[in-house]
């Protein structure tokens, strides 16, 4: 293929509507924010300084940074994990025949139609520590608790997590299921010759067949959960104490706080780390792939 | 044998419990969510998951009338309809010029540059993105909301129309050359078509996105008859109560067409997603 | 590899391949006409609304009417009387009002205004001091109006050199709301003390009543509390007066080391488990369900919560935050919303019209109308206040109703500092956090955020 770049081929004209509104409508607010990250901008004041690296070595000195970046990270990992956990055995056994799989398949997707404000509402009513919240009440008829879901800062993390993972595992299973149904019949039956039991034949055939979808679904959910902002703000507001912030619901409280210039910094911060995991994930991926081949 | 027969017959009906409870975990908050509409807000705290006392559809006809309905879901429904048309007109273009061309550095750098995008959410650069489209004079516009739509989701749905594209081979662009087809025309006569799995599974992931996105239409649409459903679900929320006897049938009534669009679409997507999603 | 699989198909198809363009031209050249109109349907409907909009949404406006526009955090319903009187004298405009939750409020409102747009009428609570920094708001002082309002009620709309940029649209405040019935069956009567206060949750915990109900998830109630403390013990009541709070503000003195065994004493609130952990997994409202059942006793809360529990039937009533001095009680509040002109506005003159008929008696007397309990700025406009607040009623007479969050205001993002408040206070509770640290923890984020020059 030639390398020469031709501006009036018909490459080039089918790759613009995407570059325009993309560029105008995404890159160049990003300029903007690389380059407010640089101000003392803020909503008091009415003109703007350039500051230099000050705002970016505020954040250094700022130790809610570090609980932020840690439970981003904690969010992010345990999610994808737990979801991925759920939805690819799930998969596996609504690829097989089982009656009303249809019905199962529909009923674990719904929670992902649901926006985040629904869910919000809902579950910060469902964990509610009072003696209405729904599942203390549920909990008290077993004679257990009632546990402290949301406002207690050992348990709220985890709370949080366990509703995002109500919410998505659904999609995480859907991409399964997809995967699953180009995986060749003939691999089954050779292993099963063999005398490989089911256990085995997941294990030798089925995860490995699904690299693909695993790529998927470890890429795409961590990055959604780094971006984790609204969930949070909804359920505990980055409560109790700092316990449950992330970097985003970090950042949206400078922006709340005015602080335009410091908000663009972190938000900065936080694209350059999430490309760095990105792109170390993805190069984790090509490993793994390389050696399946 | 003799193993092997009762596995057989016993694995179905323990995979089939294990559905079961399942089910029971994912739907009763979704259960919570619809018992709750048809109870006065004092039942729904007392007694949040007993069948409600009277089954009326009062609450629905009140929250219908008081969101304005009919305006909120056109106002959303157009929205999402024209930002996923161009998520997915732009997208397969796009994709598929980046495939053909994931040779030629150009071609790598322009879709490192798309993929840049899905790391940073773009309501952390809300007030640039403010300056520019005032400054296109698209204020209080659903345009503006659609544009925005179509930008953020560009990065992701690329992404996969991009790899997806390398199921489908170069052969059959090049026998319709050899046909005489010009090149746009293999594009949209070959290509295109030959792209509907993946088309659903990104209609489907952008629609449930852009249905529930909130953030767009609260900065960009300031007058109440451009606004979308969860604008009107939000305005229930006062600054010191919540009327939850409205929000709650309103959420309801603003989830429903999304459902039903799943549903439709749910048999693409299961034969979709992966015929392309992440070959490559 | 599926892929062959697909391939093979493919490749199949290419065989009729000439077949196939015909039969496909159809339908796409179908689909990409649709998909245009689509496209150009949507702009010119986008752009096509965004030229009608303002005469739609009027009903009756009639041509060559403009609008004046306006955003807040009141629900409609509060707001439609006073603007529909507004409109009814208003000539040549027409004031629009629309209603932003106010989670977002804040940050919609500093959107547009850094944007240098914005609605011609600002309507802004505590952070309006940061829109006169900023800007934003044109000088009132010397509107005739503006001097029919108290000078309290000016507090968060006068800057640091005596100039007015707005007026007030009512005065809130909070108290605590007490069962009657369960007073009245261990023999209670309303405490005037904080020593009383302690005793009447200390009888009512051994009779089996929770006391106190605070959501302390998403709600201030407990925040209430401690600076309704902090206001009758401390700034009015002890040995500091509201001046510490304009220091502070500047950065001349620091809450630790001051505040410390006021906010000590405070806390056996939580000492005593009046105030618990299990608090933390409650919202402010989801109290309310509670307080009415008669489950809990007493409630920090404000007239905004009247009409819920008077619907409920039960017998209620509400006593003020305490201190030392059941002489000298305060209540916690000041002006609720205050409302200025964009500097911005293209319709300056119908702004100006309209910001002159909100501070007319009869506008004044709408809103306040609308927020029963509520208490008015404006000189001469008494509000009637229901018998559940006869307990305070000699309070807001004297008008001893003051926050020290209005105070910080003056020189930082108060709400910055009140949420940075809670997050202390949810760590105090859950145990994680010292009086000493919650008030250094006060300290630096005021020194982040203050005003700088």
């Amino acid at each position: 293929m030639r390398n020469k770049l031709n501006v009036y081929s018909p490459y080039v004209i089918m790759l613009l509507p995407l570059l325009v509104i993309y560029s105008v409508f995404y890159i160049v607010p990003l300029i903007y924010t690389a380059i407010y990250s640089f101000t003392d901008w803020s909503n008091y004041s009415s003109a703007i300084q350039f500051t230099g690296l000050s705002n970016y070595r505020k954040i250094l000195e700022d130790n809610t940074l570090f609980v932020g970046v840690k439970n981003s990270l904690v969010y992010a990992i345990s999610t994808v994990i737990l979801q991925n956990l759920i939805a690819l055995p799930v998969a596996v056994l609504l690829n097989s025949k089982l009656k009303f799989r249809n019905g199962f398949r529909a009923i674990f997707f719904s929670p992902a139609v649901l926006s985040t404000l629904v869910v919000g509402f809902l579950w910060s009513y469902m964990l509610s520590s009072s003696d209405y919240g729904m599942l203390n009440k549920l909990l008290a008829s077993f004679g257990i608790g009632p546990v402290n879901f949301l406002g207690d800062p050992d348990t709220a993390l985890t709370a949080i997590i366990l509703t995002q993972v109500w919410q998505w595992f659904g999609w995480a299973m859907v991409i399964y299921l997809a995967n699953l149904q180009s995986i060749s019949e003939d691999l089954y039956e050779a292993a099963s010759i063999d005398g490989a039991g089911r256990l085995q034949q997941f294990f030798s055939i089925t995860v490995p067949q699904l690299a693909p979808a695993i790529k998927i679904n470890l890429i795409t959910g961590m990055i959604s959960g780094l971006k984790v902002f609204d969930i949070v703000v909804s359920l505990t507001k980055g409560g109790p104490g700092y316990s449950t912030e992330t970097i985003l619901t970090l950042m949206f409280s400078k922006f709340s706080e005015g602080n335009y210039g410091y908000a663009a910094s972190f938000g900065i911060v936080f694209l350059m780390l999430s490309l760095a995991l990105a792109a170390l994930l993805l190069r984790t991926f090509k490993i793994w792939e390389d050696r399946l081949n | 044998m003799k193993t092997t027969s009762f596995s057989e017959r016993f694995i179905p009906i323990v995979s089939f419990l294990l559905m079961c409870g399942l089910t029971l975990i994912i739907a009763v908050p979704v259960y919570y969510l619809v018992v709750t509409t048809f109870k006065t807000s004092y039942e729904a705290a007392v007694s949040p998951l007993s069948l409600p006392s009277s089954f009326s559809f009062n609450a629905y006809v009140d929250a219908f009338v008081k969101m304005e309905y009919p305006r909120a879901f056109m106002n959303t429904f157009l929205i999402t309809a024209f930002s996923v048309a161009g998520v997915i007109l732009s997208a397969s273009m796009g994709g598929y010029v980046l495939n053909r061309k994931s040779g030629s550095k150009w071609g790598k750098i322009i879709f490192i540059f798309i993929l840049a995008g899905i790391m940073f959410p773009y309501q952390m650069s809300v007030l640039g993105l403010y300056k520019v489209v005032q400054s296109l004079h698209l204020m209080n516009t659903l345009t503006a909301v659609i544009l925005i739509n179509i930008a953020v989701n560009i990065p992701f749905a690329t992404f996969m129309f991009r790899s997806f594209v390398s199921t489908i081979p170069g052969e059959l662009e090049e026998a319709a050359k050899i046909d005489g087809a010009g090149f746009y025309r293999v594009f949209w006569i070959i290509t295109f078509p030959l792209m509907k799995p993946i088309i659903a599974t990104v209609a489907i992931l952008n629609a449930l996105t852009i249905w529930n996105d909130f953030m767009g239409p609260l900065y960009f649409i300031q007058s109440r008859e451009k606004n979308v459903i969860l604008q009107e679900v939000y305005r229930n929320v006062g600054q010191f109560s919540t009327d939850w006897t409205s929000m709650f049938p309103m959420m309801v009534l603003g989830v429903l067409p999304l459902l039903a669009f799943y549903l439709i679409m749910q048999k693409y997507i299961i034969g979709g997603v992966m015929n392309g999603a992440l070959k490559g | 590899m599926p892929l062959s699989i697909i391939n093979v198909s493919l490749l199949a198809r290419a065989d009729f391949l000439s077949g196939v363009l015909v039969e496909m031209n159809k339908k796409i050249i179908l689909l990409g006409a649709l998909i245009t109109a689509f496209m150009i349907g949507g702009c010119s409907s986008g752009s096509g609304n965004a030229g009608t909009g303002n005469e739609s949404s009027g009903g009756q406006a009639s041509k060559g009417t403009k609008t004046i526009s306006m955003i807040g955090w009141y629900e409609e319903g509060i707001m439609n009387d006073a603007i529909t009187k507004i409109n009814e004298s208003l000539d040549g405009y027409k004031l629009e009002y629309t209603f932003v939750n106010l989670k977002q409020y804040n940050n919609v409102l500093s959107t547009q205004l850094a944007a240098g747009e914005g609605p011609d009428i600002v309507m802004d609570g505590a952070s309006f001091p940061a829109r006169i920094k900023a800007g934003n708001l044109i000088d009132i002082s010397n509107e005739a109006y503006v001097a029919d309002f108290n000078e309290a009620g000016l507090a968060l709309s006068t800057s640091a050199n005596g100039k007015v940029y707005g007026i007030p649209a009512y005065g809130w405040y909070s108290g605590v709301w007490y069962n009657k019935e369960i007073f009245a069956k261990y023999n209670l009567t309303p405490p005037q003390t904080f020593d009383e206060l302690l005793a009447v949750s200390q009888t009512l915990t051994d009779n089996g009543v929770q006391p106190l109900g605070f959501g302390l998830s998403d709600s201030d109630t407990a925040w209430h509390s401690l600076i309704g403390y902090l206001e009758n013990a401390y700034y009015n009541g002890g040995k500091a007066t509201t001046a510490f709070d304009t220091q502070f503000a500047k950065g001349e003195t620091t809450l630790s080391g001051h505040l410390n065994s006021y906010v000590d004493e405070w806390a056996q609130l939580i000492d005593k488990g009046f105030i618990n952990e299990k608090m933390l997994g409650i919202s402010g409202e989801q109290v309310i369900p509670e307080f009415i059942s008669g489950e809990i006793a007493m409630f920090n809360g404000g007239p905004w919560q009247y009409t819920q529990l008077k619907e409920s039937g039960m017998e209620f009533g509400m006593f003020s935050h305490v201190g030392n001095d059941k002489d000298n009680r305060w209540l916690v509040g000041g002006p609720a919303a205050n409302f200025g002109i964009n500097k911005n506005s293209e319709n300056m003159e119908g702004a100006k019209a309209a910001l002159k008929l909100f501070g007319s008696k009869e506008v004044q007397q709408s809103i306040l109308k609308s927020n029963p309990g509520g208490f008015s700025y404006f000189k001469g406009l008494d509000s009637e206040l229901p018998e559940e607040y006869s307990a305070i009623k000699e309070i807001l007479e004297a008008g001893r109703v003051g926050v020290s969050w209005d105070r910080w205001g003056t020189n930082m993002p108060a709400q910055s500092l009140i949420d940075e408040g809670l997050k202390q206070l949810q760590g105090m509770v859950a145990g994680m956090t010292t009086t000493e640290q919650f008030l250094k923890a006060m300290d630096d984020k005021a020194n982040l955020i203050r005003y700088k020059d």
